[in-house]
């Protein structure tokens, strides 16, 4: 395979690469500054959807709580009476005990 | 006098703690070596937009730096990861253009004997590799670094660069000889 188009290309391109590479390498102070103040920004955004998320668990959380404490402390009982279920305008007639 | 490694260690210290300054005193630091991963690549026109998400994404994960490497090959790490994202997602949009389609049959046209016209072809091949294969070849041929090295910023193993390497080139050379680079 020595000595093939490919072969010849691709040390071409190892060559012309490493010319590349071997460019004095120096990052302004522009890029800098401009990268730096971006990835602020993108810490700060990444934090508030954080703080969004826990808002939203410690929500979910409080309103299966809060479920818990009224089904098991305050042991409502609910009596539906024997309405005909096609029947819904007869469902304000449930009676809700013990509350 | 502190050392350069004492120096840049007291820099990463502070820039883990949120330091806005030495975050860029850290970049001037590390900044050339990020660059020369992404300059090997990048497409030239392409170059400063991921040199700028790679230095984001070291800053914005500096927090994570464990100090039992130098922060030089923790960085070059988050880069490479980066480049590699970011040419998936390049290779994405490609293949969802019909400028894919005007490449390969760019690809077709030129079997001519010009080297110039060749090394194009490689370049387009190279670019269509995954990006995981494409860097191997980046790091063993232009970068030239070590197999060890290789496998220690891929996080990958001494035998699976050697066999992977040797595969990516065999399908390069296949896919070269059906071009007629023979």
């Amino acid at each position: 395979m020595t000595g093939s188009r490919f072969d010849t290309a691709w040390k071409h391109i190892c060559m012309k690469r490493k010319a590349t590479l071997s460019e004095s390498i120096t990052l302004n102070e522009k890029l800098i500054e401009e990268a730096v103040q971006d990835a602020a920004m993108r810490i700060e955004v990444k934090r508030q959807q954080r703080r969004d998320e826990q808002l939203v668990w410690l929500g979910a959380f409080t309103a299966i709580a809060a479920t818990v404490v009224f089904a098991v402390f305050l042991n409502p009982t609910f009596e539906i009476p024997n309405v005909d279920p096609i029947s819904l305008s007869d469902v304000w007639y449930w009676e809700v005990s013990s509350w | 006098m502190p050392g350069r490694n004492e120096k840049i260690d007291e820099l990463v210290a502070r820039a883990i703690s949120g330091d806005a300054e030495a975050w860029s005193a850290v970049l001037k630091e590390i900044g050339p070596t990020l660059e020369g991963i992404v300059r090997a690549r990048a497409p030239r026109e392409l170059v400063d937009d991921w040199r700028h998400e790679v230095l984001i994404r070291v800053l914005v994960n500096i927090k994570r730096f464990r100090s039992d490497s130098p922060i030089e090959h923790w960085a070059s790490q988050i880069a490479v990861r980066t480049c590699q994202d970011l040419h998936r997602h390049q290779l994405r949009q490609k293949r969802k253009t019909p400028e894919n389609k005007y490449d390969n049959q760019q690809l077709e046209a030129k079997k001519t004997n010009d080297y110039i016209a060749d090394r194009e072809i490689v370049e387009l091949l190279l670019d269509q590799l995954e990006p995981e294969d494409r860097d191997l070849l980046i790091m063993l041929d232009i970068e030239q670094r070590s197999v060890a090295e290789i496998a220690s910023l891929l996080n990958r193993s001494l035998s699976w660069v050697k066999v992977r390497a040797h595969r990516v080139r065999k399908r390069l050379r296949k896919w070269a000889d059906q071009r007629g680079l023979n």
